[in-house]
């Protein structure tokens, strides 16, 4: 492989596919990326083994060939390449970097022996706005599971039937659902997607791009701008989430955001390492106000904020991170809080907007 | 600061003497302390060793630990006594009674150990030295038998003190009396000193504590760590450990364990054996209100091979049933099928149990939560025999099992003094 490129364009797909780079893996080969030449095109590849990215830039290919380069020291030296024309040049499994009047030598892997990502041959592609999707993703990648004991908590479901897109993530202790409409989309699909794969489209994702995701029943293929993105699906049944979302409630609260978020985040400053390991947050809510009173062996704190309240007074309790988590994600100016009681399930969402929820189940005593 | 003066209450023979003079009271002629005896275990269930022995049958070299086999090897008229746990629990509280008299600050140590602190007492009281006595006969006089008191201004020097000559003797060990008394001592004879760490002072030429209190400490730091720095400082006479009231120390884990009157081979009876485990451990679990996040289970072969296996929960539990299930689970991925010999369970990382992070999609655990409730007030009040689960009719074993007696309020083992 003989090729001339620009650093920008170096970095640009180290960094497009170095998330994918095994971090822990005991193949060692995993811990590297592969780079290999077509059509004046170079595609940059990583993966371990569960998601794999893919990206291609433009450059000046003299001669095809592929290599495969440790990922760590090779992202290293591309970001502190001088800003010039870089030739790179592969000699058996030796990869030459030239730059000026100097060079770089390493020492790569056989380009054979890295698992080939495998595409997906199905013509069925749906068609999504990267709006769209960037803002569904934020709204759900809040709920994931982090434990791995239940492994279809750890991703996020996708739904499309129709026009309509949903997705839907939960730790047993809250859930988050988001939907959408997809215009003129006929095609459906159903599948969990690992949420570290959603983090990487959230990153990756331009706005102004368009989503084309097409599948087989184990594995699913992200297309959009120069990158790629294949991943497993997450195996076993997401359970009826429709199931646990209250659709009536006893009482309904309208708050300031950002008022709000600022309260239970200083409230929380109180309640670390308390007994129970979380950070709780009791609010008080009557006379259309929510009152927090914290406190603990260091110290405490009164809470109240003015809100619109409609209906009975309630008290109730919540791990705060999943308060702050949800508060954080909701865009307008208010968030609309629906209570049923201090041990029923507990739903925000947004101001005047029926596409987004989060639903939180509070602590019990 | 003023002069602390800590005494160490310690039963001699505890298990023997409770049971002999439980005898004498009930009109038996032969005081078992005069005769070589020994209270052991049942060989039938294998908890086959000696527990306790008798002074004329130490002149057996009879050991505590040692199987009743090789006692009876030893001395063939020896005369063996089965274990009678409720009485010594018994003798125990009445023992704690007599000395509760004297200070408001006792520490049940062991359920023949008590250590009290007679600081500032004097006043009261009168000399520490007549009350000490005082105490030693009074106890022989109500109860029957003796006690060996040990005193000195910390918890260690009174604990060595009390171990110097038996039976029913009072000795001090004051800071100024340490080379003279203790010194002398094997070093095996202090506190805190094992098996392990006897080889490795052995094979330092560490015979004697007061070779001990002459090594250089940063030479002890670099092969024993922190723990030879202790040891030294003990090897001193120095320790500031105060006199805890009961259950001042702060619950880590609770764990119980059992060794099974047979080998367990197949799965359901180990099961069974877990189940029992997990009744008592849930039970102190509950009671001192705190959930677990973290299960452990060990297991010993008949071959005595050892092996443990945890397991981290994402929702802490104190349900007794959902323990038994986890264990369960960890018995599987730890268990190739040798024939078991002992089980243990132990719960870890409390946290407290007043507030609960409910789930979706889960089982209601509300219904067993009540059930538990129910059987920890019923137990509590008819004893812990009263109700038992169905699965054990029939079975050969225990409905609960671990710990020597049911409700004990003082750690079995502990290592700080």
């Amino acid at each position: 492989m003989k090729i001339i490129c620009k650093k920008e364009d170096l970095l640009l797909g180290v960094n497009t596919v170095q998330r994918a780079v095994s971090s822990k893996s005991t193949l060692p080969i995993l811990q590297s990326i592969k780079m290999r030449t077509e059509n004046n095109y170079l595609w940059f590849e990583a993966t371990d083994l569960e998601i794999g990215i893919r990206c291609q830039i433009p450059v000046n290919v003299m001669e095809e060939g592929q290599v495969v380069i440790p990922a760590k020291l090779f992202s290293e030296i591309v970001r502190k390449l001088p800003d010039t024309e870089i030739k790179i040049e592969s000699q058996d499994s030796n990869i030459n970097i030239y730059y000026y009047s100097s060079d770089f030598v390493i020492n790569g892997y056989d380009p054979e022996e890295y698992p080939e990502i495998s595409d997906i041959s199905s013509s069925e592609n749906i068609e999504i706005p990267a709006t769209i999707f960037k803002s569904m993703i934020k709204q759900t990648i809040i709920a994931c599971a982090v434990e791995e004991t239940r492994p279809v908590f750890t991703g996020i479901l996708l739904q499309i039937e129709g026009e309509n897109i949903n997705l839907v993530s939960t730790d047993t202790h809250r859930l988050a659902h988001s939907q959408s409409v997809i215009p003129g989309n006929q095609k459906e699909f159903k599948g969990i997607i690992p949420s570290k794969t959603m983090q990487e489209i959230y990153r990756l994702l331009q706005d102004d791009d368009i989503l084309y995701i097409s599948y087989n029943n184990n594995r699913v293929i992200l297309k959009f701008g120069s990158v790629q993105i294949i991943t497993r699906l997450i195996e076993g049944q997401f359970p009826n989430y429709k199931q646990v979302i209250p659709q009536t409630c006893g009482t309904k609260l309208l708050i300031n955001t950002k008022k709000f978020l600022d309260t239970v985040e200083r409230a929380s400053l109180l309640s670390r390492d308390n007994y129970l390991k979380t950070n709780t947050v009791r609010f008080n809510i009557e006379n259309s106000a929510i009152n927090i009173n914290q406190f603990s062996e260091t110290g405490k704190i009164n809470e109240k904020i003015d809100i619109d309240q409609d209906g009975e007074d309630v008290t109730i309790a919540f791990n705060a991170k999943y308060i702050i988590d949800v508060l954080k994600v909701v865009e307008t100016e208010n968030i609309l809080m629906e209570s049923s009681g201090s041990f029923s399930p507990c739903i925000f969402r947004p101001e005047d907007d029926d596409n987004y929820l989060c639903l939180v189940l509070p602590l019990r005593s | 600061m003023k002069k602390r003066f800590i005494f160490h209450i310690d039963v001699n023979s505890a298990y023997l003497s409770w049971e002999a003079s439980h005898r004498l009271q009930r009109g038996d002629s032969l005081d078992l302390r005069t005769v070589p005896s020994a209270i052991g275990g049942d060989p039938e269930t294998r908890h086959g060793i000696i527990l306790a022995k008798s002074i004329p049958a130490k002149k057996f070299k009879i050991q505590t630990g040692e199987t009743l086999y090789s006692a009876r090897n030893k001395c063939p008229d020896l005369l063996i006594v089965s274990p009678n746990y409720n009485l010594y629990r018994q003798c125990s509280m009445a023992l704690k009674e007599v000395i509760q008299e004297y200070s408001p600050l006792i520490q049940q140590y062991s359920v023949d150990e008590f250590f009290l602190d007679f600081t500032g007492m004097e006043k009261l009281l009168g000399d520490p030295m007549q009350t000490s006595y005082l105490i030693k006969d009074k106890i022989k006089e109500k109860l029957g038998f003796t006690v060996n008191i040990g005193i000195s201004s910390n918890k260690l020097l009174a604990k060595m003190a009390s171990e110097l000559q038996k039976p029913d003797k009072v000795h001090t060990l004051f800071p100024e009396e340490i080379p003279s008394k203790m010194w002398p001592l094997p070093v095996e004879e202090l506190f805190g000193v094992g098996r392990a760490t006897l080889r490795k002072f052995r094979d330092r030429g560490i015979r004697t504590i007061g070779d001990l209190a002459s090594e250089n400490p940063d030479d002890l730091k670099r092969y024993l760590k922190s723990y030879g720095l202790l040891l030294w400082n003990y090897a001193h006479g120095r320790d500031n450990s105060p006199v805890r009231y009961n259950n001042s120390i702060p619950v880590k884990g609770i764990g119980n364990s059992t060794t099974i009157p047979f080998d367990v081979e197949d799965e359901s009876a180990a099961h069974l054996v877990l189940l029992s485990l997990a009744e008592t451990v849930g039970m102190r679990l509950r009671e001192d209100d705190y959930c677990t996040s973290l299960i452990s289970i060990s297991l010993k072969t008949k071959d005595f091979f050892y092996y443990s296996h945890q397991k981290k929960l994402h929702l802490p539990t104190d349900c007794t049933s959902v323990i038994h299930q986890i264990a369960c689970q960890l018995l599987a991925e730890l268990w190739q099928g040798e024939p078991i010999r002992h089980l243990g369970l132990r719960v870890s990382e409390l946290s407290s149990n007043n507030l609960f992070q409910p789930s979706l999609f889960e089982k209601d655990i509300e219904k067993q939560k009540r059930i538990d409730q129910a059987v920890d007030t019923i137990r509590l009040k008819y004893g812990a025999q009263s109700v038992f689960r169905s699965a054990f009719l029939g079975s050969g074993l225990k409905p609960l099992s671990g710990g020597v007696i049911e409700t004990e309020e003082y750690p079995m083992m502990s290592s700080i003094l």
